[in-house]
């Protein structure tokens, strides 16, 4: 088997292999724990997300199909993480208070490289 | 002052049975007068582990139900006489007990005993909120697997919403080779998931079933083995003494034990 180097490197410092089973089943407990301890139902989970989706699709064109948004735990505490990547903003905003136009350099808002976005503080990925 | 602790799991079959008769035996060897609840209303296993079965005449719910008195329902033993234990009944009454008499029932016994220990029954239903009613502190025990530790976080969360902030945890049957191959989780693993105060690691041990086969807590053997001391240690623990862990896993260590490991380890 070839290592990646970074799974060399990880196995190099940690002493661990990210493949092995503990590792799965750290990863699938963490996973369920947080949906435990946030005692949400699959169903309110996905009307969570919608209505979301719904309220950040007012202001920007996210990226359906590279959204996530997930539940997280760590040290007894909860969060709900959300990585959102935005294809555009949204031309006509009628929501936002703009200063007048000629006041503003020349602005291009046709294309925006993706961003992330998090409502939430975004935990080191681990 | 005393104290009164139970001890729970969520999850049957992970050793809270055996961790209450080794745990309360072990604390009445460091001289304490420790009682031993089984609050396993109809499925009562404590007085078998402790080989106390023949001696129980009468148990929790005659003393609720005002039949006998509390004396009279306590099994002193004769072994370890600091060490005393009160059954549950073994057929279902249709006396509702509820947590109101399990406190009052603890509230009693912590009168006369230094450490009230309640086994707690498997899940989180009646018979769980009833044993923790009348407990100021709580032990968890788990397995390292992963519906034991699922099951140890929902319990941790039901106990504080119960205001008991006390929690302590014990890690049983830990096999560390196995942690050692990657194939279970280790203990920092589970305490990176629960956040809870470790108690005790008890190691994967045969002579449990043996112990449990004779009616004799490990902790009464002369020579006890590692399981056994390793409840010893938590004991100890208890009572506020600083024990170091033992030493049962090979993995960890500095950056060149864990190179030379992983350079002899499997590579595929």
């Amino acid at each position: 088997m070839i290592l990646s180097i970074s799974e060399f490197m990880e196995r190099l410092f940690t002493g661990k292999n990210p493949t092995a089973s503990s590792a799965q089943v750290k990863q699938r407990l963490k996973f369920i724990i947080a949906h435990d301890r946030a005692a949400l139902t699959p169903q309110q989970f996905a009307d969570m997300r919608q209505e979301i989706m719904a309220v950040v699709s007012k202001y920007v064109e996210i990226d359906q199909d590279s959204l996530e948004i997930r539940l997280e735990s760590d040290n007894r505490f909860t969060a709900l993480v959300a990585n959102l990547p935005i294809k555009a903003v949204r031309t006509e905003e009628p929501m936002l208070t703009v200063p007048p136009a000629e006041s503003l350099p020349e602005l291009h808002c046709e294309e925006t490289t993706p961003a992330s976005e998090s409502p939430t503080p975004l935990p080191p990925e681990n | 002052m005393s104290r009164s602790i139970v001890i729970t799991s969520g999850k049957g079959g992970v050793g809270k049975t055996t961790t209450s008769a080794n745990l309360g035996m072990a604390l009445a060897k460091l001289n304490r007068k420790v009682v031993l609840v089984d609050a396993d209303f109809g499925l009562r296993n404590l007085d078998l582990l402790l080989g106390l079965e023949n001696r129980v005449v009468y148990t929790a719910l005659e003393v609720i139900a005002r039949e006998c008195k509390l004396d009279q329902a306590l099994v002193k033993d004769k072994r370890q006489p600091n060490l005393s234990l009160l059954a549950a009944p073994q057929t279902r009454n249709k006396t509702a007990i509820t947590g109101a008499h399990m406190k009052a029932l603890v509230e009693v016994l912590s009168r006369y005993f230094d450490y009230v220990l309640v086994d707690c029954p498997a899940g989180i239903e009646t018979g769980f909120q009833n044993a923790i009613a009348g407990a100021k502190e709580a032990i968890i025990v788990t397995t390292p697997e992963i519906s034991a530790v699922r099951d140890a976080d929902r319990v941790i969360g039901l106990l504080e919403a119960n205001r008991i902030k006390d929690i302590q945890l014990i890690i049983n049957r830990l096999r560390p080779a196995m942690v050692k191959n990657n194939d279970m989780m280790s203990v920092e693993d589970i305490l990176e998931i629960l956040s809870v105060k470790l108690l005790a690691v008890i190691p994967e041990d045969e002579q449990v079933i043996v112990s449990t086969n004779k009616g004799e807590p490990l902790v009464l053997a002369e020579k006890p083995p590692l399981a056994g001391i390793a409840y010893e240690n938590a004991a100890k623990r208890l009572e506020g003494e600083s024990v170091p862990f033992l030493d049962l896993d090979a993995s960890g260590g500095s950056l060149f034990a864990r190179l030379q490991r992983w350079l002899s380890g499997k590579k595929a």
